[in-house]
């Protein structure tokens, strides 16, 4: 484990020194500044729009960010030519997929917390309110999202480049975040081959909207029970395991290609 | 041999790529709204060409996005619950889950925090300008449940600016007219909007009849009250025509015909009008709560002589 977590912390390092969370953070911190310029008809402060906005964005941001980082943390090492002696030392490719993983997680939630102190801040001084626990609880829910979404990339990553990585695994994560919701709507009209293609998706494609908390916490309904959250925690820790063996699976007999390099 | 140039894969740091992206995302979305604060009448290649920037820029998607907004406004009044469809199941587990995370109550946003829907409806006023429901749904929420009636008229003079010769919006501006205490605004926006009925719609269709009706209404009685009897008479009489409830008009117009009083007298009636408009379940035309002859007669047996 203690490899593992060396490995995280270069991809932290590296992570950071780009500029991709910085330029994001900016961009929200624009968006919500025109947000909260807005006068409608002259009634004064609203801000359930400003919060609903926000957070929208910031799951926009986190997606793009995770999916981006993640799809490109194996196969720089491949490019680059560092994967061989990485792989001499006592690593196992296990450690050193999860390695990576924990640190392009670990680093796409931190940002997302900033995302959401951000957004946080800007409603407070607009003069909204967010339940703390509440809000406690959609961040958490966030970042499991946030870990099953990377475990994705990074699975697909040990066999694909990192821009077919990350073409598959928006696509994979866009038509789970919207068709799945909609599926019980869907199956209502639809049968035969149609309906069973369906229920196949049903239950194949992640269900990334029970870890979406955002209308309960825009729409002041309260902390969700605690019994939930952590069925809910369950269902991610269970989908990123295996996302993670699967990539294990296809990461452990690899023969890497010395062509790239140098 | 010369030696191939060395490069650090991933040397390349995509983020001044992200720079001019978003850049050009973020100045597109202002000068679009800057478009969209602009005259619709007016566009940047010449005046009154009909067709404003955002149009030109988006072309029909300005309906479609807002569209999405006024959705937005109804989640925001259903408290975040959308409205629900046929699904073929309801017990599943990921449903019972998804339940417990994101509650859907049926619930009715009121009083102060109505105001909440408001950015959605201006957001959606901008986007689909000529959307006559928007206006119409601002000007009910404004004037009603946020108490803000200049705030109301401005809003469906931006509408009569927009969609001249619109019948509705006269109405709607009409009953506020009165609502501010302006009879004689009043009066000129319902003749107006009579002038414009049917506007190009179906004359049988029920809203369009029911408007008809309501600007005969609000007309006759305001005749009525200042004393323009013959033209009252007239709009009572043809009332009376449209009406299934025509014996009651009928005998008001008899009434006055003979010079006699009736028993309530047409300023009554329109403050009861003008209480039942403020006290509205929900704004005009809305599927919660269509409004009907009946509710608009609400008070027409206190009319008759």
């Amino acid at each position: 484990m203690i490899n593992a977590l060396t490995i995280a912390q270069s991809v932290w390092l590296e992570l950071l020194r780009k500029k991709d969370i910085y330029v994001l953070l900016i961009l929200l911190g624009a968006i919500l500044c025109a947000l909260v310029s807005l006068n409608a008809f002259g009634l004064g402060s609203t801000t359930r729009y400003v919060t609903d906005t926000g957070l929208l964005m910031t799951w926009i941001f986190a997606w793009v960010l995770g999916i981006l980082a993640s799809s490109r943390a194996l196969p720089q090492e491949e490019e680059r030519g560092t994967v061989f002696p990485m792989l001499a030392k006592p690593l196992t490719r296990f450690e050193f997929l999860l390695g990576k993983w924990i640190g392009t997680w670990s680093v796409i939630t931190a940002a997302t917390l900033l995302f959401y102190l951000l957004v946080t801040g800007v409603v407070l001084l607009r003069g909204g309110r967010l339940i703390p626990a509440t809000l406690l609880q959609a961040f958490i829910l966030h970042a499991a999202a946030l870990a099953v979404i990377s475990s994705i990339a990074v699975a697909l990553s040990t066999r694909l480049n990192a821009d077919a990585t990350a073409t598959l695994t928006f696509v994979f994560t866009a038509a789970a975040f919207v068709v799945v919701p909609r599926v019980p709507e869907l199956l209502a009209q639809q049968q035969g081959v149609g309906g069973l293609a369906l229920y196949v998706l049903y239950y194949v494609l992640p269900h990334f909207e029970l870890f979406d908390m955002r209308r309960r916490l825009v729409h002041d309904y309260g902390p969700a029970p605690a019994g939930a959250i952590i069925e809910v925690l369950l269902y991610g820790l269970s989908l990123t395991a295996v996302f993670v063996l699967l990539g294990w699976i296809g990461y452990r007999r690899k023969v890497f290609s010395r062509s790239h390099r140098v | 041999m010369s030696m191939p140039k060395i490069t650090r894969a991933g040397a390349y740091s995509p983020a001044w790529a992200w720079v001019a992206v978003l850049a050009l995302a973020t100045g597109s979305f202002t000068l679009a709204c800057a478009s969209l604060s602009r005259d619709p009448r007016e566009s940047i290649t010449g005046p009154m060409d009909g067709r404003s920037v955002g149009e030109q820029l988006f072309g029909s998607g300005r309906a479609a996005i807002g569209g999405h907004f006024y959705r937005q406004a109804d989640n925001y009044f259903h408290n975040g619950m959308e409205h629900v469809t046929h699904e073929a199941f309801h017990a599943h587990p990921f449903q019972r889950l998804g339940a417990a995370i994101t509650p859907n109550d049926h619930v009715h946003l009121s009083g102060e925090r109505v105001r909440e829907i408001m950015p959605w409806l201006w957001m959606a006023l901008r986007m689909d300008p000529a959307n006559e429901e928007l206006y119409l749904v601002s000007a009910y929420w404004l004037s009603g449940g946020q108490n803000h009636p200049e705030a109301a008229l401005e809003v469906l003079r931006e509408g009569q600016w927009n969609l001249p010769f619109n019948h509705a919006i006269q109405l709607a501006l009409g009953r506020l007219y009165l609502r501010m205490g302006k009879p004689a605004e009043a009066y000129g926006a319902f003749r107006a909007g009579l002038a414009f009925w049917p506007g190009g719609r179906n004359p049988d269709d029920e809203a369009v009849r029911l408007d008809h009706v309501a600007l005969l209404m609000y007309l006759a009685f305001l005749e009525e009250a200042e004393g323009r009897i013959p033209d009252a008479i007239r709009h009572f009489r043809e009332l009376a025509a449209l009406s299934p409830s025509q014996a009651t008009m009928a005998e008001r117009a008899d009434h006055l015909e003979a010079g006699q009083t009736p028993d309530v007298p047409a300023s009554e009636v329109l403050a009861r009008l003008v209480h039942q408009d403020e006290h509205r379940h929900g704004p005009p035309r809305s599927h919660e709560d269509p409004e009907t002859e009946d509710e608009i007669h609400e008070d027409r047996d206190a009319g008759h002589g």
